[in-house]
């Protein structure tokens, strides 16, 4: 049972291994992304900001089930099931954010849900073999490690609707959405409130695996995004081994801070969060990742340094399984690339909730995600490698 | 054996006693489910519906069954490798570093390109022998050093763990230089290995393959091989006392650098077993975390007796393969599985509660055919 859900821990579960003979057909598969959520949901959300004079343009899957998608109602005994990658539904990861979407559906389409956590790779296959013993109609995986998995899968039940988050393919079934991110968007965002709120003209970014696509997009978005307003800032940057190693993340942070760096972005998972805690809770500012890092890693506020997290740089996957399941439903749910963007809302970033960031810093990064989401600015980042460009 | 002056008391006991290396298990199996049955209803779930479902998603339909077979395999092997240690008083916490060298060796050395020419009666040992050598090289050398400088095994195996872990990750993981990934793939593995050179599935779709008969065949070997060769009653002797082996003029040194090989190559085995035998045919980056850790604690299940090595790891892969039906019907969290996984352990590693609760005597400490001679101190 879950009801008690702490979220203790964040994590960079997010790795897309690419080959450069990939590349190309990536981009050519963004042309059939599908079930895109509205322009209206980022009007609507963006005209009526939210209480306490929070800015932020995150819109909640409660007011999209309200607007959007009210019209959207499941069929008796539609079933969606959730494996997860190694972990919980709980651990404050994008599992953890999978299965939100996944119960935002149940409650606003009236579908009936399962999940099966993965305790080992090994389990891949044999829990989406269970999952499919109750004949859902769709089946979400998380984590990039589940690829392989999820296309033998859909390949060999046509029937049946695959939505795979951080999941690339040279090519996908009709039956199988890949959901990718711009996290270079995210990473630009990031750098952009950085570069408002150094007094030092020097910020870090405490970053995971630099052989991950994801996590290089983030941190050359991130420097990309810092200079765009702020040219002579300096950007010190530490890839880290290991995407669970909070106390070297915390001694990067620590060793940028005494370099004079004054605010931290953690880009890493758990190695991340290491570094974004530590700079908190010295007093710097600090920038969280995926997820509003303000609840994972400062227990809303209950922890100490709740008071220097600035931001967190959000990816939605739960957006993207909550509209996945929403097309699986309306019929119009068709295989490819499902890219989250900040034009669809799936890039955005976190409140500041305690944070005193001042009024004009937040205005400015309002503009910034209004830009990255009409189009008027441009990350400079390759969407795809992460370099720039 | 018994005179039959005996009272019926002293009768039964002797009977547990011998019964014990069954009983404890099974008792502790119990109680397991009894402790876990009051997480699962803390947890607001029913017990019954939870056992249920774990009941049978591990043994519900034929391919499940197979599921569960083949998910105790590398641990059938993994296991017997620890068991083997034990035998000398070695305590090879090394397995999980040792079957990832091995796995390493059989996904290199399966993708050459002779191999794939080859019939696969001749190309599978290859690959296999491949694998046996990575495990023998990595469980000899923390042999040597505790052999040679007194090095003891528990620290050296731990940290050659680590290496090859991050050993591995970079093999398959980096792409410049290009070494063993598979540039085409949208997940980091290996390149596949040749088809002459995969072990063939026993049942399609389930993991179930031609390993499990290799893995059943070592474990009678090492039966055999532990109780009727004089190499394996030295082996036995330096596992009961180091000191009279020495007396007795046996090769104590040369037999702690062979039996940690011989464990490592076992190991080995499983891995290689597992990258040609199992669905994928190569090697992912954390795919095979925990077999070795987990087979340590078969080792122990199975009271350090080769043959009981394969109950104990069925038991394992059916609590394994079982968790998710279990997960889905009783709506538990994985956590909860794994704690009545951990519990089992508990209560067998700790017999001294379960033998005080159902009044089980102690073993008498003999070398033959009684329990395994477990680890001893660190002065060992």
């Amino acid at each position: 049972m879950h009801s008690t859900r702490t979220p203790i821990r964040s994590r960079w579960g997010v790795t897309v291994g690419l080959s450069l003979a990939m590349l190309a057909s990536a981009c050519g598969n963004d042309a059939t992304k599908t079930a895109e959520p509205s322009s209206t949901s980022s009007s609507s959300a963006s005209s009526s900001p939210s209480a306490g004079g929070e800015v932020s343009a995150a819109v909640t899957l409660d007011e999209l089930c309200k607007s959007d998608y009210s019209d959207v109602k499941a069929p008796a005994g539609f079933t969606a099931g959730l494996v997860t990658d190694v972990g919980t539904v709980t651990d404050g990861s994008f599992n953890q954010f999978a299965y939100e979407g996944l119960k935002a559906a149940e409650k606003c389409f009236g579908i009936k849900t399962d999940f099966i956590e993965t305790a080992n790779q090994a389990d891949y296959n044999n829990n989406l073999t269970t999952i499919l013993s109750s004949k859902p109609d769709v089946v979400i995986s998380t984590g990039f490690l589940l690829a392989d998995a999820t296309l033998t899968f859909a390949t060999k039940n046509p029937d049946t609707k695959f939505v795979g988050i951080d999941q690339f393919q040279a090519s996908y079934p009709d039956n199988y959405v890949g959901i990718l991110f711009r996290e270079d968007q995210g990473g630009y965002l990031a750098g952009a409130l950085a570069g408002l709120l150094t007094e030092s003209n020097t910020i870090g970014v405490v970053a995971g695996r630099e052989d991950v696509p994801p996590v290089v997009r983030y941190v050359n978005g991130y420097e990309a995004g810092a200079k765009s307003v702020n040219p002579d800032i300096q950007v010190l940057k530490v890839y880290n081994s290991s995407f669970d190693d909070p106390a070297k993340g915390a001694s990067d942070a620590t060793q940028m801070l005494g370099e004079g760096a004054d605010v931290i972005f953690g880009a890493g998972g758990i190695t991340g969060s290491g570094g974004v805690r530590a700079a908190a809770e010295a007093g710097s500012w600090a920038i969280g990742v995926d997820q509003d890092q303000y609840a994972t890693i400062f227990g809303s506020g209950s922890a100490k340094g709740a008071d220097r997290i600035a931001s967190s740089a959000v990816k939605r996957v739960d957006l993207g399984v909550f509209s996945q399941i929403a097309a699986a439903i309306r019929g119009d749910f068709k295989g490819g690339v499902f890219q989250l963007t900040a034009e669809n809302d799936g890039i955005t970033y976190a409140p500041a909730h305690d944070a005193k960031v001042p009024a004009d810093v937040s205005q400015k990064l309002e503009e910034v995600r209004k830009g990255l989401a009409d189009g008027s600015i441009d990350t400079t980042v390759d969407p795809i490698t992460g370099q720039p460009k | 054996m018994t005179p039959p002056s005996q009272s019926f008391g002293r009768r039964s006991l002797e009977r547990y006693f011998r019964l014990a290396p069954v009983t404890v298990p099974l008792y502790a199996i119990l109680i397991a489910s009894l402790v876990g049955a009051v997480f699962i209803i803390g947890a607001g779930s029913n017990p019954l519906t939870a056992y249920a479902a774990l009941f049978d998603g591990a043994l519900g339909s034929p391919d499940r069954i197979a599921t569960t077979i083949g998910r105790a395999t590398p641990f059938i092997i993994g296991a017997l490798a620890v068991v083997l240690g034990f035998k000398a008083g070695l305590f090879n916490i090394g397995a999980e570093g040792q079957l990832l060298l091995g796995a390493l060796a059989a996904a290199w050395v399966g993708t050459w390109s002779w191999l794939a020419g080859l019939p696969a009666v001749l190309a599978v040992p290859v690959v296999l022998l491949a694998g046996t050598l990575g495990g023998l090289v990595w469980g000899g050398i923390p042999g040597v050093l505790k052999a040679k400088t007194g090095a003891h095994e528990v620290i050296t195996t731990i940290m050659l763990n680590s290496i090859a872990a991050a050993f591995a990750s970079y093999l398959i993981t980096s792409r410049d230089p290009i070494l063993l990934i598979d540039q085409a793939a949208s997940t980091p593995h290996t390149r596949l290995v040749a088809d002459s050179a995969r072990l063939p599935a026993l049942v399609t779709g389930t993991g179930l393959h031609l390993g499990i008969v290799l893995a059943l065949a070592l474990c009678v070997a090492t039966y055999l091989f532990l109780k009727r060769t004089t190499p394996g009653f030295e082996i036995r002797t330096v596992g009961a006392n180091k000191d009279a082996a020495l007396y007795a003029g046996m090769p104590v040194q040369r037999t702690i650098i062979v039996v940690m090989a011989a464990s490592g190559a076992l190991a080995g085995i499983a891995g290689a077993a597992e990258v040609i035998g199992g669905s994928s045919g190569y090697l992912t980056p954390g795919a095979f975390t925990n077999i070795g850790f987990d087979s340590i604690a078969i080792a122990l299940l199975a009271r350090g007796n080769p043959l009981a090595v394969v109950p104990a790891a069925l038991l394992w892969g059916a609590l394994l393969s079982g968790a998710p039906l279990m997960q889905v019907e009783a709506d538990l969290s994985v956590n909860l599985v794994r704690i009545v996984q951990a519990l089992i352990i508990l209560f067998v590693a700790a017999d001294a509660i379960v033998r005080k609760l159902f009044r089980i005597r102690a073993p008498r400490g003999a070398v033959d055919g009684g329990p395994a001679t477990f680890s001893r101190g660190w002065a060992g």
